[in-house]
């Protein structure tokens, strides 16, 4: 099963969209605004620009920091957040 | 004699071997004519500073100037083939031009004297814990002073229609967990499109003078800013704080100097290590 398969995910509506009917426990329109949409498996979810995916989360957890903190190179982040975002993730004290 | 086991404390990395471990510095400073790019005055003074500073710093230091890619790979190979047993902790420096790759964790590339580059991705793979058993679990710190990078090579992007995410077991952590994908190569091979996946890299440390793409600064005179100012925070503070602490105000600094010129500097860390990294001072 390859949901995401020919998929561009490039909007926003269109990350949004793929969690209709997905039970997330982060809200949807947090996650495709930073760039996610939905496998479809479970809580799943990949990165429309690059391909980073994350599974297990947590209420708590904010897409753009996991974003950062897991796929650090991602150029949609990059340009999202700018880059002294990424390194205040990557240099927070060791909590992984 | 049994090699005693290892002791990392909860929250920090075992750094106490003598020598800690090896240092590899590469030095590219005269590059072919044909390959366009120009020589890198200033860079040798980088380099003396950071054979001084690792020395300082309990390792053992090797430096390689003026390496075509091919050979770049070689002493990659050659050094995730020592024993590193005895040691706690690795360390590559590259100094070099750089350019522009995409990878979601470790981008950017940087060039050999003949003007063909090889990939950060690549050159963190050489050390990973597939590669390079005997430095599993310990620290692996890369730290790239690449200057330029103002061309674009998007030989590397992963198209996201490419990627077919492979999914490890189940497990039990408290953080979201990262997915295997394609844009993870393990190919050792030049293959853009190899497909095999790796885990989170974990125990990895890269250090960028600037993000890749971007401009990083060097005076012919002084060196650059980035290697200078890392070494200055070495010397005045390895002994009280961890790496990362380090790093954090290395950014600062660069990024203050940048903005009172006309240029802006921001150096970028890739940071996949489990604890806190104090290095060996002498105290």
């Amino acid at each position: 099963q390859h949901a995401n398969t020919h998929v561009s995910m490039g909007s926003y509506e269109e990350r949004l969209d793929s969690f209709a009917g997905v039970q997330h426990p982060i809200d949807p329109e947090r996650l495709a605004r930073a760039g996610f949409y939905s496998t479809g498996t479970g809580d799943r979810v990949l990165c429309f620009c690059c391909g980073g995916g994350l599974k297990g989360w947590q209420p708590e957890e904010d897409p753009w920091e996991e974003h950062a903190k897991h796929y650090p190179g991602c150029r949609f982040l990059l340009e999202e957040k700018g880059q002294e975002f990424v390194n205040n993730v990557q240099l927070q004290d060791p909590q992984r | 004699t049994r090699p005693r086991p290892r002791r990392d404390s909860i929250q920090c990395y075992k750094m106490d071997a003598s020598p800690c471990g090896h240092c590899l510095i590469i030095n590219n400073v005269e590059f072919d004519p044909r390959s366009e790019l120009s020589n890198r005055t200033g860079s040798n003074i980088d380099c003396d500073k950071l054979e001084r500073r690792f020395k300082a710093l309990n390792f053992i230091v090797e430096v390689k100037a003026n390496l075509k890619q091919r050979q770049i790979k070689h002493q990659l190979s050659a050094l995730s083939k020592k024993d590193h047993s005895q040691f706690d902790c690795c360390v590559v420096i590259m100094l070099s031009h750089g350019t522009e790759v995409s990878h979601s964790r470790f981008p950017g590339a940087v060039y050999g004297v003949d003007g063909q580059h090889i990939p950060v991705q690549y050159i963190t793979n050489y050390l990973n814990g597939q590669h390079c058993p005997s430095l599993q679990g310990k620290p692996k710190l890369f730290f790239i002073q690449a200057c330029g990078g103002g061309e674009k090579d998007t030989g590397f992007e992963v198209s996201p229609d490419e990627v077919e995410p492979s999914f490890g077991g189940e497990d039990d952590q408290t953080d979201a967990i990262p997915m295997s994908s394609s844009s993870d190569s393990l190919s050792m091979s030049d293959e853009p499109d190899a497909r095999a996946t790796l885990p989170t890299p974990s125990d990895i440390l890269v250090s960028y003078s600037t993000f890749p793409g971007y401009v990083s600064w060097r005076d012919t005179q002084s060196g650059s800013w980035y290697v200078e100012t890392l070494d200055r925070i070495l010397e005045e503070s390895a002994s009280i704080n961890d790496l990362v602490t380090m790093l954090m105000m290395v950014n600062h600094e660069v990024s203050q100097n940048s903005a009172k010129g006309l240029y802006k500097q921001m150096p970028g860390s890739f940071n996949f290590l489990r604890k806190l990294l104090y290095f060996q001072t002498q105290a």
